[in-house]
């Protein structure tokens, strides 16, 4: 494998621990909010942050390192633009959780979780390129 | 089609991890509370195992799409290789844990049933483990 194929595998490992991130969370807007909750809702946190992280740097590795993609190709800004609005989103989900306001939490997960699976599409579909 | 099978198949891959580490998070911190407890079953059941579904759905997807089932075996590439059997063996392994794990959740009624849910933690545990190296695998694609 090549570096370019490891970076390009811990790119998707780190989309999977996001999105095991944003599952916790859906798991726990359903469940109750005392008890393990908090510890729980420690792993959602902390996969989230580091599948965030690890996307958008080893993305950014990749549009530069991989011949044939570039930063401002069409599809590599949407991601980017879709990826700060989940990512924007789901703080402020995850803030209104910690304060209790469980309806504006599921309505700004649902909206960084759309934002998300808009990334993996246009990850997939390439459009324009 | 070729896309929307890919898509398909790592949707359900990842709605698969996520129920994994959901339902062992749950079962690993529940410290005998059985309310969570049980949300680490029904995660495991109504989350890890329509994604498990939906990836294997997916794989058969990409592999008749892209023509890998007219490759002799010895030709196939060590990644799907490597995809078959945890694919396969995982989800017999899913199957157990939650076989394990529903006797578990039943007997909470009586105060007993963490040492079986505690079996369907080790396996959600092993399981996300080879998921995650399947990842790798699938995506880095090594020789």
């Amino acid at each position: 494998m090549s570096l370019d194929d490891w970076v390009l595998a811990l790119h998707v490992l780190s989309a999977f621990v996001l999105v095991a991130g944003m599952v916790v969370f859906w798991v726990l807007a359903f469940a109750p909010s005392d008890g393990a909750a908090g510890t729980i809702a420690q792993v959602g946190n902390a996969a989230a942050g580091v599948g965030s992280v690890g996307t958008l740097a080893f993305g950014i590795w990749l549009a530069l390192s991989v011949g044939g993609y570039d930063l401002w190709d069409g599809w590599i800004v949407g991601a980017f633009v879709l990826w700060a609005i989940g990512v924007g989103t789901g703080m402020r989900s995850g803030a209104a959780f910690a304060r209790g306001r469980r309806e504006r939490a599921v309505a700004l997960h649902a909206l960084s979780s759309v934002a998300v699976l808009l990334v993996l599409a246009d990850m997939i579909w390439k459009p324009g390129a | 089609m070729t896309d929307l099978a890919l898509f398909t198949h790592v949707l359900g891959a990842m709605v698969l991890v996520g129920g994994l580490l959901t339902g062992a998070s749950a079962l690993a911190f529940a410290r005998g509370d059985a309310r969570f407890l049980r949300l680490g079953y029904w995660t495991l059941l109504a989350v890890a195992l329509p994604g498990f579904l939906v990836m294997r759905i997916g794989a058969e997807w990409i592999y008749s799409e892209q023509g890998w089932d007219d490759l002799p075996g010895e030709e196939e590439p060590t990644w799907l290789g490597i995809g078959w059997a945890t694919a396969d063996l995982g989800g017999l392994i899913l199957l157990l844990s939650l076989a394990v794990g529903g006797a578990g959740v039943y007997r909470l009624r009586s105060g007993k049933g963490a040492v079986l849910l505690t079996v369907t933690l080790a396996l959600a545990f092993v399981l996300l483990a080879a998921y995650v190296v399947t990842a790798w695998a699938m995506a880095g694609k090594p020789e």
